[in-house]
């Protein structure tokens, strides 16, 4: 039997197993971080969909070290191929010629079931020996102040770098900072990185926590706004309103989801009031574009 | 001391033109918007177009691309198991054969050639079409239907009923 054919199917069924595991991995983490319809998607893409989806969010999710491991699995039968593939080619013309003048291809299954089997079976069990992910984590520290941290990042309206900065409040929520200032800020770190359903889950997490925390209520409002969810959006931006009444950005917000919603009459009465409240962004660009006299 | 001062909110939105439409909490992810978050993003598209090109470029010419690890390793085909080489065929004009190996060839063909077009548009058309499939997509929810649908299908296909899977 030859050599090589074992090994290259060997190797094959380990990558084939590895990147069935990998699939599944990954889709779980798309389910939950994209949504029920980007994993179905997922899956009925047989994970291609996934794969560029991995790549695309790796930074975000922190899934770049899988997504290496991922690609590897898919270059490497390439990779095996290549490197055998002549090998393998002799071996096989030297296996025919040998099983012409012996006879039979019984036997030859038969060893080969065996030792595909028994490679399989033992490739498994060094799998299961592996250590726990995450076992030898360093714990955070706690004496770090990580809200400073996250704070210092906070310039001209928004973070100079949102993905240290939902680093920062990660570890900062980590270590027992648990309050709707830390989670409401950690939103707009998600909000800058596009992330938006996240930082809903965030904004709402702190609304939960304080329940007249009108800033959250605005800052949820423009993420449903990104998604093109002008209807809850508008409510987020009334009820943030109806909290804090002279808080201008909510006005001009809202009379951009009423421009959205076709209510132009009221566009421009939300976008007069965020002008008397000081915030005359919105009536500026309303009226350069013919919108309001 | 956490969040002293919560960042000022209230971030300057750039406006979108779009007709708002059927939202509900309840079909929240039906008629979420998926197609157009990923046409928003320039390189998630081209990615997506690229690769879908060279997959299906791949079937037609007859070599194997993208592999279903699910189907190899179960050997139970996942419900778009088959579209590659479908769409292929689609292409090339011959259309039964397409739709025998898998209904949903024309509709992915389209969807693929329409990601295509819009890859290579200009930024602010590209943004355009991105609302307007927005809307559609938070009217129709025509994205779930069509995985659902295509769900639909695979069970159809698994149970016999629409006959045997062609050998993928």
């Amino acid at each position: 039997m030859p050599t090589t054919t074992l090994i290259i199917t060997g190797v094959m069924s380990i990558i084939q197993i590895l990147g069935l595991i990998i699939l599944l991995v990954m889709l779980v983490k798309q389910f939950k971080h994209g949504g029920v319809l980007h994993g179905l998607i997922g899956l009925i893409t047989c994970g291609f969909y996934t794969f560029i989806w991995g790549w695309i969010k790796h930074k975000t999710f922190d899934l770049t070290k899988i997504m290496i491991f991922w690609t590897i699995l898919i270059v490497s039968p390439i990779v095996v191929f290549g490197v055998f593939g002549m090998a393998m080619v002799n071996e096989m013309m030297t296996l025919m010629t040998t099983l012409s003048e012996e006879g039979g291809f019984d036997k030859m299954m038969e060893g080969f079931d065996k030792k595909s089997s028994n490679l399989k079976s033992r490739k498994i069990k060094n799998i299961a020996k592996l250590p726990k992910k995450g076992s030898d984590k360093a714990p955070l520290a706690k004496d770090v102040d990580w809200s400073q941290k996250a704070m210092a990042l906070w310039k001209n309206g928004k973070y100079s770098d949102a993905n240290k900065a939902l680093e920062y409040w990660n570890n900062a929520i980590q270590t027992n900072h648990k309050s709707a200032e830390a989670y409401n800020n950690r939103g707009l770190a998600y909000y800058e990185l596009k992330l938006y359903r996240q930082a809903i889950k965030d904004y709402s997490q702190a609304i939960r926590m304080k329940s007249d925390y009108s800033v959250a209520y605005n800052n949820r409002g423009n993420a449903y706004y990104e998604m093109l969810k002008f209807e809850l959006a508008e409510a987020d931006f009334e009820k943030c309103i109806q909290l804090n009444p002279k808080y201008a950005p909510a006005f001009r917000n809202r009379g951009l989801v009423a421009f959205q919603m076709d209510k132009k009459v009221q566009a421009c009465v939300d976008f007069n009031e965020a002008c008397d409240l000081g915030d005359c962004e919105g009536l500026e660009w309303a009226k350069k574009n013919g919108l309001c006299k | 001391m956490v969040g002293n001062e919560a960042p000022p909110p209230g971030q300057s939105l750039t406006p979108h033109k779009t007709r708002a439409s059927v939202s509900s909490r309840l079909a929240d992810w039906m008629f979420a918007p998926t197609l157009a978050l990923i046409m928003q993003n320039r390189w998630f598209l081209a990615l997506i177009a690229g690769l879908a090109i060279v997959q299906v470029g791949l079937a037609a010419a007859g070599w194997r691309g993208w592999q279903c690890p699910i189907h190899l390793i179960s050997g139970v085909p996942c419900p778009g198991c088959g579209l590659s080489r479908a769409m292929a065929l689609f292409i090339q004009g011959k259309w039964q054969t397409a739709i025998e190996v898998h209904a949903f060839a024309p509709i992915l063909a389209v969807a693929v050639g329409f990601l295509a077009i819009t890859a290579i548009m200009p930024r602010s058309l590209q943004h355009q079409a991105a609302r307007r499939v927005a809307a559609l997509e938070k009217r129709s929810g025509i994205v779930s239907v069509v995985v659902l649908a295509m769900f639909i299908y695979w069970g159809l296909r698994l149970s016999g009923v629409l006959g045997h899977m062609p050998v993928i």
